[in-house]
């Protein structure tokens, strides 16, 4: 399984349940997907990925100025963007119900079953 | 992770990912990189400087990501091709007033009129260089063609000018795609191309809508 296509497939969803845990900044939600285990994932993916969300209404945002270095841009998540998680995570848990169930079904591949 | 100073390497990185956008809207290449200083900061704090990579890929990535349709190479202007020359010495005039507009409050109001009534302006301009060249028996201050030859060689700029214009807009095909409201307000879904971009699980099918 190619697991960068998977992860693509994925990233709305996964960056959004970050959020929505806690407000955070870019880097701040790469780690901390990484962290959750998805080590592959790209920084230039991710923080597209916010601005995307971002400019659909998933995401608000806001910077938090720094005295030293250059200012952080915060996201969080809006009332649209939770209503969209629910929805995203409804249609992620039927998808992976529905190919562990294939794969449950068929411990062979089919050629073997023949 | 804290970062404190951003290391110069830094610095020249997001610059170099800024030029590799710059066919976008500059308010666009702003919100793409705006805080992305402090997060590639952190990002080298915490694995060293050959975290960078390649800005052009990197800004391909960001872009795609964010929804923004892949750009072609730009064309260099040929010497030969004056319509190419022109539209280049319009961008660079364009461009250097870019940076003072971005900052000014009132300018993405404008600017969107402005745009709306650009075919307004090409039509304009075919008028005034027609102004510059026209017969001297067609009586100063005469605002419109007074003979059917001069009425063609109007029409000829006029068609020239809207050409140009329509031209110096296929130049630029990645422009614009989700024009950001202006009032910076609650910002409800915009459809990319016709789709909700936030309902969609497939990066991919956002990243390949067509340059238009």
């Amino acid at each position: 399984v190619d697991t960068t296509q998977l992860l693509k497939g994925v990233l709305d969803l996964a960056v959004l349940a970050v959020v929505a845990d806690e407000d955070g900044y870019g880097y701040d939600v790469l780690r901390r997907l990484r962290v959750a285990g998805l080590e592959d994932v790209g920084d230039a993916s991710v923080y597209g990925t916010l601005r995307r969300l971002y400019a659909g209404g998933a995401l608000t945002s806001y910077v938090v100025p720094s005295d030293e270095g250059p200012h952080r841009k915060y996201y969080g998540v809006t009332p649209h963007g939770r209503a969209v998680l629910e929805q995203q995570v409804k249609d992620w848990s039927a998808f992976a119900a529905t190919v562990d169930a294939l794969v449950a079904g068929s411990p062979r591949a089919p050629e073997e079953d023949r | 992770v804290t970062a404190d100073v951003v290391p110069p390497q830094v610095v020249r990185f997001v610059r170099d990912v800024r030029a590799a956008l710059d066919d976008l809207a500059p308010e666009e290449v702003d919100e793409l990189t705006d805080g992305l200083a402090a997060d590639l900061a952190d990002a080298t704090g915490a694995d060293g400087l050959d975290a960078l990579g390649d800005p052009r890929r990197y800004a391909d990535e960001l872009r795609a990501a964010a929804g923004l349709p892949a750009c072609a190479p730009r064309r260099a202007p040929s010497g030969g091709n004056s319509l190419a020359v022109i539209a280049a010495l319009d961008r660079r005039a364009l461009d250097a007033g870019r940076g003072w507009l971005a900052r000014q409050q009132w300018w993405p109001a404008v600017r969107d009129f402005l745009v709306d009534v650009r075919p307004a302006w090409w039509v304009l301009r075919g008028w005034a260089f027609w102004q510059l060249v026209r017969p001297s028996r067609d009586a100063m201050g005469h605002v419109l063609p007074t003979s059917a030859a001069s009425c063609a060689v109007m029409a000829v700029f006029v068609v020239t000018s809207v050409q140009l214009g329509r031209r110096s807009v296929r130049v630029r095909p990645c422009r614009g795609l989700p024009r950001g409201r202006t009032d910076g307000g609650d910002r409800r879904p915009r459809t990319l191309g016709g789709r909700q971009p936030d309902a969609d699980l497939d990066g991919d099918a956002l990243a390949a809508i067509p340059c238009s």
